[in-house]
């Protein structure tokens, strides 16, 4: 019997999956389909151990013994799983397990090997619990590192316009210095507790950093670009691993580091980033004319709601974030699913060869309607819930609020009223394929995804519940 | 011979002459808009930096030394992609401007970083050496917002890195961290470079399994270069033969 520790047995498996994919490259779909649902249950099985029984735990059918709490590394590093971390490495691996299922569908236009190492590598820094500095603080290079690998399959074997690709490593460069600095500040707290400029210092720079890890407007650049220009699967795995990860230092930041909240300004500085950038989304979105470009400000727009509710830190807010993040998860996989079928039947996303699109691949385009108006709150689709909550809660705060995430959102919602114009209008293109059939199975099924979540957004709350309680 | 170099006169590599030179060459890619001028200003400019951390502020030689060789190993791996695409792309694009008003923005962000100096704390640096950081960190901004082209969007990331990288190995003199942020400027370097190529729109796109990891379908097509001494040797020999024709070949970058 072998025994391991849970990093070493997860990097192994991922090693594994990705030499499976090598092997199997001459059968990539099924072999994509079956990493992807491997992942999937991988995480699952994760969701559901103890993590509270220290005692060994045997895998089924293999000769290991698993230490779920022991650790791992080196160099001064330490690997380990821990109730906090649990939900963000299962999260990201239902996110790489869709996002290798995803592209079995249709062809991906992107290196899923690739993406499986970057997918590792957010996996990492998730389990990193020891570091020689601090791990919330050591978090943007490692963030900044992963972002530039993720370049490469957000761009692979595509030409042209690639500046854009290259703003998405901005906000973890620039946040590098800010953090590193509040890491200096806060070792000399101890050193001189008198002095409180050196704790207040701390706390801002600090702030700043997060606020520049959250890449608010200004520093939203790439988002709508790699939405607009990238195979929608890379650019979505792209956006929620960065985001997810990052959600997840500020929450930790703000456990660890009380004085974040005490002694900064970034209550204030969230809220008013927050607002700018959900506005932005929403004016941005009602003036575009490329589906891709406007998920990614219907993306913008979800984004700058959940600054918005972060900017509290408080027992109230954290469930409707983690709850409007987890139905953003849904929404923009969703999304994906249908944009990813439009994009290989067309050619490109331009509106010309859209027009009538809605004709021969309704199942298609029904998916990423749904799930991009998920993103804006619409009603019936899967974030109908959480924006629903999330304007309740602003409103008892200040009913302006509530007013200004109504009318973007309505904004984003116009930009869509226009493109199912287009969409369902009179079919130009009549050489454009039909649906095909393993198209149609994924789009129904993210369809029926968003159903179920309108219908009863309860089948959330126990993985919420348990999120929350891993936070705390 | 190499500590010798990163490690004699405190002094002089702590004194405002220095400091200004550094901070001129560092505005070189800038000012001229080539990449010429730009990638040994780079390098330039780490060696000074290097030195200044070194002989000022106490870190061991064999860190700035390494920076350097990080640097040379960035700057190389960016102008590989240079050398594969020099019959692409006309030579100012990207170019913001012309070379007066750019000397106008330049000096009102000296006068800034003059000003604004003072008020600003960064721990353990002196005043000459924190100007010249916020400097660099200004430059880098200032190209990054004023570029259209990746080559520059590089080079401004990677000054960035520069600036940071220096003032990080002073207040944190640990060797996971020193290495962690040279891992990051050659990953930086690196999807640069593959940007670079991705820029041209002069390849075709070619169908192959998304498992091989073809990362620009038709590269092969390039000029091939097989080996790094040649890659060193073309490479010196292009860019000073460019430098040298840079009037006369309006193609130039």
């Amino acid at each position: 019997m072998i025994q391991l520790a849970f990093p070493s047995f997860l990097f192994s498996l991922l090693l594994l999956v990705a030499i499976a994919i090598y092997l199997l490259r001459r059968w990539e779909r099924w072999a994509f389909a079956l990493s992807g649902g491997f992942l999937n249950l991988l995480g699952v099985w994760l969701w559901r151990l103890p993590l509270d029984e220290p005692s060994l735990t045997r895998v089924a059918y293999l000769p290991i013994a698993l230490r779920l709490d022991a650790g791992g590394g080196g160099y001064g590093f330490r690997l380990q799983l821990t109730p906090s971390n649990e939900p963000v490495v299962v999260t990201l691996l239902l996110l790489l397990g869709t996002g290798m299922m995803l592209a079995a569908m249709a062809n991906p236009g992107f290196s899923p090997g690739l993406v499986l190492l970057v997918g590792t590598g957010y996996t990492g820094v998730a389990l990193m619990v020891a570091a020689p500095l601090p791990p919330v603080l050591l978090a943007p290079i490692f963030l900044a590192m992963l972002m530039t690998i993720s370049l490469f399959p957000a761009q692979i074997g595509r030409l042209g316009n690639v500046l854009d690709p290259l703003r998405a490593i901005l906000p973890p460069l620039l946040a590098v210095p800010f953090v590193l600095l509040a890491a200096w500040h806060m070792e000399q707290i101890p050193l001189n507790p008198q002095d409180t400029s050196v704790a207040a210092d701390a706390a801002d720079l600090l702030a700043v950093g997060l606020l520049l890890l959250l890449a608010p407007v200004p520093l939203h650049g790439a988002q709508p670009q790699l939405c607009e220009s990238s195979p929608p699967i890379a650019a979505a795995l792209t956006i929620l691993f960065y985001q997810t990860l990052v959600l997840y230092v500020v929450y930790l930041a703000a456990t660890t580091y009380p004085l974040l909240r005490d002694s900064s300004s970034i209550n204030l500085w969230l809220t008013s980033t927050g607002i700018i950038t959900l506005v932005w989304g929403g004016l941005a979105a009602a003036g575009t004319g490329h589906p891709g470009r406007l998920w990614g400000y219907a993306m913008l727009h979800d984004w700058g709601l959940i600054l918005l509710l972060l900017s509290a830190f408080d027992e109230r807010s954290r469930p409707l974030v983690i709850s409007l993040f987890a139905l953003r998860l849904v929404s923009t996989l969703a999304a994906a699913t249908g944009l990813t079928q439009l994009r290989q039947a067309t050619g490109d996303l331009n509106l010309e060869s859209l027009q009538g699109v809605g004709t021969r691949l309704p199942w298609s385009t029904i998916a990423f309607l749904l799930g991009s108006l998920g993103l804006a709150g619409f009603p019936l689709t899967a974030g109908f819930s959480g924006h629903w909550s999330a304007l309740q809660a602003l409103a008892e705060v200040d009913w302006r609020f509530a007013a200004i995430v109504l009318i973007s959102s309505g904004s984003v919602i116009f930009g869509f009223a226009r493109m199912v114009g287009i969409f369902f209008g009179g079919l130009d293109n009549h050489l454009l394929p039909k649906e095909r059939p393993v198209g149609v199975v994924f789009s129904v099924a993210a369809i029926l995804l968003i159903a179920s979540i309108a219908i009863a957004p309860q089948l959330l709350e126990g993985p919420i519940a348990k999120t929350l309680f891993a936070l705390d | 011979m190499v500590a010798l170099i990163f490690q004699s006169g405190a002094d002089f590599w702590s004194s405002l002459p220095i400091d200004i030179l550094l901070g001129l060459a560092a505005s070189l890619p800038l000012v001229f808009w080539d990449w010429r001028l730009a990638l040994p200003s780079l390098l330039l400019v780490q060696l000074g930096v290097g030195s200044v951390v070194s002989a000022a502020y106490g870190l061991s030689w064999p860190w700035p030394a390494l920076h350097f060789g990080v640097l040379l190993l960035a700057c190389l791996i960016l102008l590989l992609s240079i050398l594969q695409t020099d019959d692409v792309r006309v030579d100012h694009r990207g170019q913001f401007s012309s070379f007066l008003f750019r000397l106008l923005v330049l000096g009102m962000a000296a006068l800034l970083v003059w000003q604004a100096g003072s008020n600003i704390s960064l721990p353990l640096l002196d005043d000459a050496a924190k100007r010249l950081f916020l400097w660099l960190m200004i430059l880098a901004i200032l190209t990054l917002g004023l570029t259209e082209t990746v080559l520059f969007g590089g080079i401004a990331l990677l000054l960035w890195l520069v600036a940071v990288q220096a003032f990080l190995s002073v207040l944190f003199p640990v060797p996971t961290l020193i290495i962690l942020l040279g891992i990051l400027q050659l990953l930086v370097a690196l999807a640069c470079s593959y940007l670079l190529l991705a820029e041209d729109d002069a390849l075709s796109s070619a169908l192959s399994p998304a498992t091989d990891l073809v990362l620009l379908p038709g590269a092969g097509r390039r000029r091939s270069i097989t080996a790094g001494a040649q890659v060193l040797c073309y490479g010196i020999a292009y860019w000073f033969s460019s430098l040298l024709h840079r009037r006369q070949w309006p193609g130039a970058r």
